[in-house]
């Protein structure tokens, strides 16, 4: 029994470390590319489920040239997006419960949520302008070698500074609750055990739940279950981890935290050497117009993610730990998502369409592309490493942080 | 848990970030060199980012707690 207990906080409650963890994403990513012929990404999902809706309404969205580009045919349970979502809920819901990590936690004040929403909307129309989020525009775009995913991120950085400035203005700033005594919060240690085991169980249910589905799936189409199976993974490791793409791109602006953004990059690295091999072997990349409908996307993204404190996959694992805020998040990000989708006659006309889809690997050749793909990367890591020494402070450097102790 | 009595405990439940590494920090600057600073949150990405960017300015991060829903941080101002 201790030895099962030991193996639960070491690896189920204490969370991992996001670097590894965002290596083992990009390896996954780039495999999960190679079998279902699509990029990990989640957006383009949620702007169809905001099409299902307008549907409802009357309205035939189908027809729209938006919808006829990412396509809208069948529900979610017949998409590989669709399923890998599914999956990627359930394995974060999966992953927070095994930790005793879910409860429902209210945002401070309405204002907040208010924050969460228009914050939602601004990231989820930016990501679609742009035909991506933190993932196909991004963590996945760059991977795709499509130039395209190059503007957004650097945009997207651009657009976190603005979104810094929004979020540190006086009136969303909550007054601090600070007292004199150590918090009475934590007295009771037999509860706390008592709970981590009911969420315990609920966890395995819910992991044979998933299980039973990925079956489901992999009885239609083996890519399909396949994509279950990814969006397990993902949804675990992105929980399990913390994984926060608008910490590292905020945070540069912040308080200079270097981890969230080394992985990433280093993530992307080691998914470039898989999806090079993957489109080596006959799989076509997905590229996209390298038109300013990526550069104003990815400001108003990098404004949208900051203003609301997480991006499209970020929401996703906090709503599962029950944040209400994320609730309002995701619902701020389907609406955008659909906006973009509702205007894109003028939109795509304008700033994507005319523009060339340069992929980086056929502008250059292939080995070219890729050492150019590899030094944009070890060039984007020393200018984070430049930047963290703005905000290293005078006083002597510290020494290490205490060892982490688990006692849920 | 850790028994050491804090100078000051700051109750950051239901922000999220980049509120509480911030607010983390601002109550820090306040405090004496020696004086210890207990912070209680409920969003589990204050576990890398508070860690981190305490350490980062100098302070000392004596320990990071999980209390189910709930974290726990002791930080120290160096003397």
């Amino acid at each position: 029994m201790s030895v099962l207990s030991d193996f639960r906080k070491r690896y189920l409650v204490r969370f991992w470390s996001p670097l590894p963890a965002l290596v083992a994403l990009g390896v996954a990513s780039a495999y999960y590319f190679a079998i279902t012929g699509t990029f990990w990404a989640v957006t383009g999902e949620f702007t169809r489920w905001g099409g299902h809706i307008i549907s409802w309404f009357g309205y035939a969205p189908q027809e729209w040239s938006y919808f006829k580009l990412i396509g809208l045919s069948g529900t979610p349970l017949d998409r590989v997006d669709g399923v890998m979502i599914i999956g990627m809920l359930l394995g974060a819901l999966c992953a927070a419960l095994w930790a005793n990590n879910v409860s429902l936690r209210w945002p401070t004040s309405k204002r907040r949520l208010l924050q969460g929403l228009i914050g939602g909307v601004v990231a989820g129309f930016g990501a679609r302008l742009a035909m991506g989020c933190n993932l196909a525009a991004f963590f996945t775009g760059i991977p795709m070698f499509s130039l395209h995913a190059w503007a957004f991120m650097l945009a997207t950085v651009g657009g976190a500074w603005i979104g810094v400035k929004i979020c540190l203005l006086p009136w969303l700033r909550t007054p601090l609750k600070v007292g004199s005594q150590a918090s009475t919060l934590f007295g009771d240690a037999e509860g706390t055990r008592r709970r981590a085991t009911v969420q315990a169980r609920i966890g395995t249910a819910v992991a044979v739940l998933a299980v039973a589905f990925a079956a489901w799936r992999f009885d239609a189409s083996l890519v399909l279950g396949m994509a279950v199976l990814f969006g397990l993974l993902f949804g675990g490791l992105i929980e399990r981890a913390q994984i926060c793409f608008t910490s590292a791109a905020r945070d540069l602006w912040t308080t200079g935290r270097t981890r969230a953004a080394y992985g990433i990059l280093l993530g992307m690295a080691v998914a470039c050497v898989g999806t090079f091999g993957a489109i080596a072997l006959g799989a076509s990349p997905k590229i996209f117009w390298m038109g300013p409908n990526a550069i104003i996307g990815g400001v108003l993204f990098g404004i949208g993610i900051v203003v609301a404190g997480g991006c499209e996959t970020g929401w996703m694992y906090r709503a599962m730990e029950g944040q209400v805020h994320f609730w309002v998040v995701g619902v701020g990000n389907v609406i955008g998502g659909t906006l973009v989708a509702v205007y894109w006659d003028e939109l795509g006309t304008s700033l994507a369409l005319p523009y060339p889809k340069i992929n980086l690997l056929e502008s250059f050749g292939p080995a070219s592309g890729l050492l150019l793909t590899f030094a944009g990367l070890a060039v984007a890591m020393l200018l984070v490493h430049l930047n963290a020494r703005r905000f290293q402070s005078k006083r002597s450097p510290a020494r290490e942080p205490g060892q982490t102790e688990s006692l849920a | 848990m850790s028994q050491a009595k804090p100078n000051l405990s700051l109750d950051l439940r239901g922000e999220h970030c980049p509120y509480n590494a911030i607010a983390t920090l601002e109550t820090l600057e306040t405090m004496q060199p020696g004086q210890l600073l207990e912070v209680v949150t409920d969003c589990s990405q204050s576990v890398h980012g508070i860690p981190e960017d305490a350490k980062a300015k100098g302070y000392n991060c004596l320990a990071v707690e999980q209390h189910g829903p709930l974290f726990r941080f002791l930080i120290e101002v160096p003397r």
